[in-house]
């Protein structure tokens, strides 16, 4: 059955600048209302809330984009590399070894906390976490890829990123049973959350966010010739064994960051793609850019729609993107399945 | 005369099996071959060690006087084009990127496709007949309107060396037939083309054919030689027969027959 069966509904999100400019109107619209959603209901009155914008709205907003986008990216990169649409950044041990980290560190600070006291084991605690889901997730990520002698074949990457992902969570819940307090902090950091995100992580997010994409696009046409089959990009003069390197540690950055800075947010990564892919029809090199677009688009809906359904309480980030991805996902099931090929 | 590629004695295993054995066949500047066997012969194992994309165990591929192995992967993509056997290529890609990546040996990973590699891309895709179909997703193409978008990719690499694994595979008759003229044309212009085929009567239109049993080489010649015939019968335990196609049609047709290039011989399934 051929595509021209089945006229899109929106034909100019089937362009990539029409779906990019689409995305940006979005962006921009739910960023004013990223700046405006307070716990006391929406406002953007910067007389009365200027400084509680530019502290803590402003970059926890920009955040969410940024971290969405990261996401996004690293999605489009494991769908490309593995040559599965269904594949997750999380894929290859980040998540779990990130999650180790972030546990680890808590169980520590409260041990630390009976020695040195709390408010220095508090401090401690507050830098040690991010750098320690950053360590976790790319820990997670080298021992997959030492498990498995490299990035050399695919399944067995996979596989080891399983067990990795598996015996990485044994130990968190191992320590986490050891210590309360690590186990509410690891339950906070599993359910995703944008609201310590400050300017320093959004600092830190578009460093990693421009390094990754713009290294992430040099490496586009590989990813184009993967489409067709491992063998005929060796065919095609691709270095298969360098590109994947370079890929799986892209993806380990991007993945790592967003993860360090905002706990495990669901979907994301695997949906932004998808959806980018179900628009319009583009090469690597565009969809690269559009899937971290619509991550960023995502994760600031989600954000925005966390902090003001039940205001003033919030809830989890990763709560939102979940539950809306996994309806996305069998929305996308049962269209696909009613829909002959 | 040079061959423009060669396997010396090359060999691949697969744990303790041999797939292919101690096989040397050489290549020319202008030749087509068909390599046939039955299931399981090695053939597409041959193709892919004479394409570079799988080592040999033992022997050799050489191409212009080196080894393969020693050729930088885009030189060697730019001398040797291969189709991979239907089905592994199934993406949201439009048929237009998948010829253009026919041209990535030629600007490499960090380059663009200039104006000439667009117009070759296209060239190939009318060549293949997908130029009508140059917007759509791979993914959304029928079986036989998918393997000529990956042949348009092959052909775009205008490679002097041409290695189809089973280029008709999906393909109705009167694509097979383009698919043969589209073949001859790149030959008659120097192309060097290998093609791994199951349909023995196009097979037998090749300039030489190669029969492989069990990874080695069985036989090989021109369809003209009783010898070659009598091989290829054997090889498939004559569940087949090959007959002159001048007598099936009657002695009127032969000439006409010849002068295009058309089939000489037909395989008949034996009673």
């Amino acid at each position: 059955m051929s595509a021209a069966a089945y006229p899109p509904r929106l034909p100019w999100l089937r362009s990539a600048r029409g779906l990019a400019l689409g995305l940006v109107i979005v962006a921009l619209l739910v960023g004013v209302m990223g700046l405006a959603a307070g716990s006391d209901g929406w406002s953007l009155d910067w007389r009365a809330d200027g400084d509680l914008i530019e502290a803590i709205r402003a970059p926890r907003t920009l955040g969410a984009f940024l971290t969405g986008a990261l996401l996004g990216l690293a999605g489009a990169i494991a769908q490309g590399l593995f040559r599965n649409p269904l594949a997750d950044p999380y894929l290859l041990g980040s998540a779990a070894g990130a999650g180790l980290g972030v546990t680890l560190v808590l169980a520590a600070g409260e041990l630390l906390g009976r020695v040195i006291g709390g408010a220095a084991a508090a401090w401690l605690l507050k830098t040690g976490l991010v750098g320690a889901a950053f360590a976790g997730a790319l820990g997670g990520v080298m021992l997959t890829l030492a498990l498995a002698r490299g990035a050399g074949r695919p399944l067995v990457l996979l596989l080891c990123g399983v067990v990795v992902g598996v015996m990485a969570g044994a130990l968190s819940d191992l320590a986490a049973m050891w210590s309360p307090a690590a186990l509410r902090g690891r339950q906070a950091f599993l359910l995703g959350n944008t609201g310590f995100l400050g300017w320093d992580s959004v600092a830190v997010l578009a460093v990693a966010g421009g390094v990754a994409l713009s290294l992430a696009r040099r490496s586009a046409r590989a990813l184009d010739a993967l489409v067709l089959g491992e063998a005929t990009a060796v065919s095609l003069g691709v270095n298969l064994p360098r590109q994947r390197l370079l890929l799986v540690s892209l993806m380990a950055l991007a993945t790592g960051t967003a993860v360090a800075q905002a706990g495990l947010i669901a979907f994301v990564g695997l949906v932004a793609p998808h959806l980018v892919r179900r628009c319009t029809v583009v090469t690597h090199a565009t969809l690269l850019p559009l899937a971290a677009l619509a991550g960023g688009v995502l994760l600031l809906v989600a954000d925005v729609a966390a902090r003001s359904l039940i205001a003033p309480q919030e809830l989890p980030v990763g709560v939102v993107t979940a539950l809306s991805g996994g309806l996305y996902l069998l929305v996308l099931l049962h269209a696909g399945a009613g829909r002959p090929r | 005369m040079t061959a423009l590629l060669a396997t010396r004695g090359v060999g691949h295993r697969i744990g303790a099996q041999r797939v292919v054995d101690d096989l040397s066949i050489d290549v020319h500047a202008g030749q087509w071959i068909a390599l046939v066997g039955p299931n399981g012969a090695g053939k597409s194992t041959l193709l892919s060690l004479m394409a570079g994309v799988l080592p040999a165990s033992s022997g050799s591929v050489v191409c212009g006087g080196r080894e393969l192995s020693q050729w930088a992967p885009r030189e060697r993509a730019r001398r040797i084009a291969w189709l991979a056997q239907a089905g592994d290529a199934d993406g949201d890609i439009s048929v237009r990127d998948v010829a253009l990546l026919g041209r990535l040996p030629h600007h490499g990973l960090f380059g663009s496709p200039d104006a000439n590699d667009h117009a070759i891309a296209v060239a190939a895709m009318v060549d293949s007949e997908v130029d009508h179909l140059g917007a759509r997703k791979l993914s959304e193409l029928s079986g036989g309107e998918r393997q000529r978008a990956l042949l348009a990719r092959a052909l775009a690499v205008q490679a002097p060396i041409l290695l189809l694994d089973e280029p008709t595979a999906h393909l109705d008759a009167p694509h097979q037939r383009t698919l043969v003229r589209t073949l001859r044309r790149r030959v008659a212009a120097g192309v060097a083309a290998v093609t791994v085929l199951h349909d023995l009567t196009l097979a037998l239109q090749a300039d030489r054919v190669v029969v492989m049993v069990g990874g080695r080489l069985q036989a090989q010649g021109t369809p003209d030689d009783p010898a070659l015939r009598d091989a290829l019968e054997s090889a498939f335990d004559h569940a087949f027969a090959i007959r002159a196609l001048a007598l099936t049609l009657g002695a009127g047709s032969a000439a006409s027959l010849d002068s295009a290039h058309g089939p000489r011989w037909i395989a008949v399934p034996a009673c």
